[in-house]
């Protein structure tokens, strides 16, 4: 299948570009007749969570290289790419589960959100950081 | 009660810290008002956990008023089960 379109756009690595690119995404979402609904908070969550993620990574790795934020979207879905320069992150086989709930607990919460709120989500190895895909389907998944 | 517009997300987030720190040491129950908030992210959610053990710790209150889309958010991460969440600042417990 092909999408009907795709956006790209590079950000610096800023937390205040974190919601140049949850709009970039939410806009190319629109564009493609997704509606202002339940389903688009989703996806911004996602994109955060990634870009967070991301941002992250590189802090870590003292890394400040533009990250690429790609948006594919389908008739029926998004995918969404978000590829960082921090070398070195070794990207989980999947994303972790959810932590029991504790008040000693203020982190943790980013992946398996990316995971809840995604249909699929994986991390890619790149030569020279990670590579995160997620895909959202525009009608949640049936329960 | 601390009323937060917009969104917190990582570049947010440390101005809602401080606001609710300010607020916590002055007050021996808080309430975080989110309903006209449109999105709290992972960073998010963890400086309200941060702030619900800050009070509770010093034998206060703490509770967070929240509209649908936001209490989405935190049941996903299940802290509704370890937080007092309430639709309306009028459901807060009294001080």
């Amino acid at each position: 299948m092909i999408p009907t379109h795709t956006t790209e756009l590079d950000i610096p690595a800023e937390s205040r570009f974190v919601a140049t690119a949850r709009n970039f995404v939410a806009d190319a979402a629109r564009h493609g007749g997704w509606m202002d609904d339940q389903r688009l908070d989703d996806l911004r969550l996602v994109v955060s969570e990634t870009v967070t993620n991301a941002l992250h990574a590189q802090a870590t790795s003292s890394v400040d290289e533009l990250i690429h934020v790609v948006a594919a979207v389908y008739a029926d879905r998004i995918e969404i790419e978000v590829t960082d320069s921090a070398g070195g992150f070794e990207p989980p086989d999947e994303a972790p589960a959810l932590p029991e709930p504790d008040l000693r607990r203020e982190g943790g919460f980013g992946l398996p959100l990316i995971e809840a709120l995604s249909d699929e989500a994986s991390f890619t190895r790149t030569p020279s950081g990670t590579r995160v895909r997620v895909v959202v389907f525009r009608d949640p998944p049936a329960a | 009660m601390v009323h937060v517009l917009g969104e917190i997300d990582l570049a947010t987030a440390p101005q809602y810290r401080s606001e609710l720190i300010a607020a916590a040491s002055a007050s021996t129950a808080l309430a975080i008002d989110l309903t006209d908030c449109d999105l709290i992210d992972s960073v998010g959610l963890g400086v309200t956990v941060g702030g619900a053990r800050r009070m509770w710790g010093a034998g206060g209150q703490f509770a967070v008023v929240t509209n649908d889309r936001i209490r989405r958010t935190f049941e996903r991460c299940r802290l509704d089960e370890i937080l007092d969440l309430v639709d309306a600042p009028e459901a807060l417990p009294a001080a």
